[in-house]
Parts: C-alpha cells; structure tokens; sequence
C-alpha cells in the first residue's frame, strides 16, 4: 500500500480529471451537437413511415370510396321528393279528380273514370306513391263511371317512383247495378231485324242478339214480346201494346 | 523531525509533470472528441441527406386523405339516403299490395253471372256489393273468397226484383 500522504492533489486526480473531461465533453458535445443531428436523421425515418401508413390509409378510404360509389350506382336512384301538386299532375289524363282533402297526417283523393281504367291505374300506380299508406278504398258508381275515394296517411315526404307491374293486369267484372228491363215498343219487323221505339218516341233499328242497351240484350221476338238477357245473365220479356 | 527528508522540490517537479500530463492529456481529449464528434455529426449529417425528404409529400398525403375521408363520408350518408328511400319503397309497395292484393284475387276469380256494385276496403275487411242473376254465382263467389282465405263476418242479402243484391263483408286475417 502506498502512503500518498504529502502528494499533491494533481498527482492523485489526474487521471480522474482526464476521465471526467473526457466523459463531460464527449457528453456535452452529444448532447449539443450530435442528438439534434441525430433527432433530425429520426425524424425524416418517422416521416417516411408516415409517409407510408398514409399511403396506406389513402388505399384504404380510396378503396371503401369505390365501394361506396359502386354500390350508389348499383342501387336505383331514388326519385326526388314530390309536392301534391307534382302528384296530381302524374295522374293519367283520362283520370279525373273530383276531390282531394289535405290534412296534417293524411289526405283523401276522389277520382272518376271508367271502372277498368280505374281499377287499372290504381293498382299500377298506388304502389309507386311512397309515402303513402293507404288505409281506406272504396269503389261505387252507377253506369260506365265509376268514383274511386282513397284514403291514405302520410308518413314521410312524397316520392313518385317509376311504376313496375305488381299485379296481373284484370278486367273489372260487369260492373254497376242492372237497369231496369228495357220499355220498347215493336213497331214492324222484318225476319231478325226490326223497328223499336222507345218511351220518348225514338226509333231504333236492331236486330236479334244485338245489345241494345249497355245492360239488356235483344233475345227473342215472339209476337209481340220481346225477350232480354242482361249482362248478368237474368232475363225479362217487354210486351208491346197492341195498335 | 528534522531528520525526515525535505520532499518539498520532489512534490514541486512532481506537481509540474503532472500539470504539464494532465493539459497535454485534455488537450490529446479535447481534439480527439472534437474529431469524433466531428464525424459522428458528419455521418448523421450524410445518412440525413440520404434519406429523402418526404415533409411536403406526408402533408400532401395528408390532405388528401382528409379529402377522401370527407368524400367518403358524404357518400356514406348519400347511401343512408338512398337506403332509408328504399326502406321506404319497398314499404309503401308491401302495403300497397296488402291492401290490392285481396281485392285483385277475388276479381280474378270472379265468377260470372255477378256484377260488381262497390267494393270498400278497410284495414282489416274488404265489403263487397254484388248483384247476382242466381244463386249459384254467388255460392262460386263465396266458395272462391274461402278459398283465398278470407273468413265472412257478415252477409246480408237484398232481393230486388229477379236480382238479388249481397253485401258481404270479409276479414283477410
């Protein structure tokens, strides 16, 4: 063991001095000049990362938008929204309205034509209407008109989409109450032809089996009976005053 | 004590050596770390310059992306549009034929011999007047409604004439 009393203190620390100069400097100068230079050098390697999850990211949003489109223009556009008067003004023109009620929560539409073209568009166009649940229909007239009176609630805006075919198309079946057996007279008669006139003094030219009036067929002719079968298939027989 | 030796010029000469050691030793330090810091910030400074810059493209990218992201979600309420529009198509067309549909079977199965005087339709029943030449045609009428399962509330039958008038009222439960 060496006895370093009475060496001077430079003797005994230079070599720790050395070493805290070389460790504070080196440290110093990292700290000053290296990590700012290094903290540069990391931050361009994140930036490229970065670079590349955005990139990333782009392909993803870019392809969810082709998705989005593709299935936006694989889907029907939806027809813009409607105000009753655009709907009213789609009505066909042999369609006639006599009424429309407008109400807070629901409306109520009167229309007339013949039953067949009624009931025709009716079924075509009433399932186009969205917006509207229909909640009542009723169907009554007399002769070749018949009134058609709809009810429905609004539920959302009114939209008219294009009309598809739901339904088969159907004739209405004989339609409206029978009139009563026609009142001719039989004027003269040749074979199957022959000259009624009716209460008002007019004269009509038929011949047998001809429809004489829209309900009653001309039948028969025996003396001076003459025989009907209406539309319904009921028959009825008119006796011509003897002259 | 005066036998001990006088050490005083050894710790002099030794006192200068090592001053002499430890500047030449700092100096030899402080020229080596500024050489190796030198080059460290040199190499640093060349692998920075390598690497290309990419600060204009990932704000360009950026951009762009909040761009697509603003598309997207524009299309994506256009779609929630275009879908509740749909909902509610196919809606108003099942209601649509919910309500026809009874009303459509029973006149493709009408039979002749029967004439229609006013159909009513309500939520839950369908009200039908028909005038009929004979019996038969009404029990044809009757038997089709039955068997497009509808269940008969209530008939009531008027006689006018040679016709005879019914009012049926059927529910399509």
């Amino acid at each position: 063991m060496t006895n370093r009393i009475g060496v001077p203190w430079i003797a005994r620390g230079a070599l720790l001095a050395l070493i805290l100069w070389f460790i504070g400097f080196l440290g110093l100068g990292t700290l000053m000049v290296i990590w700012p230079a290094f903290e540069h050098y990391l931050e361009r390697l994140r930036e490229g990362h970065r670079v590349e999850a955005l990139r990333h990211e782009m392909q993803h949003w870019k392809n969810q938008e082709t998705a989005l489109r593709t299935a936006l223009y694989a889907r029907p556009a939806s027809p813009p929204t409607s105000s009753v008067a655009d709907w009213l003004a789609q009505f066909p023109p042999e369609i006639t309205v006599l009424e429309l009620t407008v109400e807070a929560k629901g409306l109520e539409l009167t229309v007339e034509a013949t039953p067949d073209a009624l009931w025709a568009w009716v079924t075509r166009a009433m399932p186009t209407w969205s917006g509207l649940s229909p909640i009542a229909l009723r169907m009554q007239g007399v002769g070749p008109r018949a009134q058609l009176i709809l009810a429905f609630r609004r539920e959302s805006l009114l939209r008219i989409d294009p009309e598809t075919d739901l339904f088969e198309p159907t004739v209405l079946p004989v339609w409206g109450p029978l009139s009563a057996c026609p009142a001719y007279t039989l004027t003269s008669r040749i074979g199957r032809t022959a000259q009624l006139e009716g209460l008002s003094g007019t004269k009509h030219t038929v011949q047998v089996s001809d429809w004489v009036t829209a309900d009653w067929q001309l039948i028969h002719i025996s003396g001076r009976t003459l025989q009907w079968r209406s539309r319904l298939g009921t028959l009825c027989q008119s006796e011509s005053p003897a002259s | 004590m005066s036998a001990l030796l006088d050490l005083t010029p050894w710790r002099q000469r030794l006192s200068h050596q090592r001053w002499r050691w430890l500047i030449r030793g700092a100096l030899l330090i402080t020229l080596s770390g500024f050489g190796a810091l030198f080059s460290a910030w040199m190499a640093l400074d060349v692998l920075t310059r390598l690497e290309p810059d990419h600060q204009a493209e990932a704000t360009r990218l950026a951009t762009q992306v909040t761009d697509v992201k603003e598309a997207v979600a524009r299309l994506q309420a256009e779609f929630e549009d275009s879908r509740t529009v749909e909902r509610s198509r196919e809606s108003t067309q099942q209601q649509a034929i919910a309500f026809l549909a009874p009303i459509q079977a029973a006149l493709a199965v009408f039979p002749t011999g029967l004439g229609v005087l006013g159909i009513e339709r309500e939520p839950k029943t369908v009200r039908w007047r028909v005038q009929f030449a004979h019996v038969a045609a009404l029990t044809a009428f009757e038997r089709a409604l039955h068997t497009l399962g509808f269940a008969s509330a209530a008939t009531q039958v008027t006689r006018q004439g040679a016709l005879m008038t019914l009012t049926v009222e059927w529910t399509d439960d």
